[in-house]
């Protein structure tokens, strides 16, 4: 199964985007050569009458051996609507799993294409991404599955 | 993974410069709704475009009327190209139907980013159904089908 009809996408907005532009500097004379990318991360907001948001952090960082400088810092939501709750709230399971895989996916494509414009706005130089690999996504699914499943009868 | 999402790029908002002041006085009924289309363009060198429009209607009456464009186009670079190039294999159309359904987030994002700015409403959207991308999709895997040409 491709399709998800268990929930639709009802927001999708920026919260905040900080340069620091002694780093970005640093970025456009290319002093991190090609060590330089995005991290993206998403975090489930809890699930309630029927919504679901999600918060990602995307910051440009430049790398130099181990030292990390950050060129933006950024946050974004996206909240999805379920009609049918029950679609998430009875566990781990193969489904539910493939829902909130789907959310997460899709907060993080909202955030990556809000990012991508406002990088154009302030003269930040465009980056590309990595979609997250699902094995390293659904630990952290399989546990907000556990908090927000409803007591067993 | 099978691709990295190169960039994603917006054209700007369109106006129906009819319809969009008159929206903005209320002068449209309460319901309004969004409507996608989407293209896979071409895939050259081992690059995948998408494009996506989303519009915007308003409730004139019964019918719908349009308020606002907005246009997209997506880039997804491939490793390996022959995962698209050997038809409608299983995998072909669930990487497809990915990268369709991240065309149209990217799309929805960046337009309900830029609607607020000229104030329109949030407005729901839903991940199109396979059915709505499956000639799309057939069709692109069909044209690029390597094994048939031999």
């Amino acid at each position: 199964m491709i399709d998800y009809p268990q929930f639709s996408i009802v927001n999708a907005d920026n919260l905040s985007f900080d340069i620091d532009h002694s780093v970005l500097d640093r970025v456009k004379r290319k002093e991190f050569g090609r060590y330089v990318g995005i991290s993206v991360l998403s975090r489930f907001e809890g699930f309630d009458k029927g919504l679901l948001p999600i918060v990602t952090n995307i910051k440009l960082v430049g790398l130099i051996g181990e030292n990390q400088f950050e060129a933006v810092d950024s946050f974004y939501v996206s909240i999805f609507q379920f009609s049918d709750q029950r679609s998430i709230l009875l566990g781990v399971n193969e489904d539910s799993v493939r829902i909130l895989q789907k959310c997460h996916q899709l907060a993080q494509a909202h955030a990556y294409s809000i990012f991508s414009l406002l990088c154009k706005e302030n003269g930040v130089p465009q980056s590309g991404m990595e979609l997250t690999p699902e094995e390293n996504s659904v630990e952290g699914i399989e546990e907000f599955l556990e908090q927000i499943a409803l007591p067993a009868e | 993974m099978d691709y990295f999402i190169s960039g994603t790029v917006p054209a700007p908002i369109e106006f129906n410069q009819n319809s969009y002041g008159l929206y903005l006085l209320g002068e449209y009924g309460e319901s309004s709704a969004i409507g996608f289309k989407s293209g896979i363009n071409d895939f050259k060198k081992g690059t995948l475009s998408i494009s996506v429009q989303i519009e915007f209607y308003a409730d004139r009456d019964g019918d719908g009327i349009w308020v606002a464009r907005g246009r997209q186009v997506s880039f997804f670079e491939f490793e390996n190209p022959g995962l698209l190039k050997r038809g409608p294999t299983k995998k072909a159309i669930s990487i497809l139907k990915e990268c369709t359904d991240l065309a149209q987030a990217y799309c929805y994002a960046n337009f309900s980013f830029e609607g607020s700015r000229n104030k329109l409403p949030m407005m729901p959207s839903i991940v199109q159904p396979f059915i709505e991308t499956e000639k799309a999709i057939m069709d692109f895997l069909a044209k690029h089908n390597e094994l048939k040409k031999k």
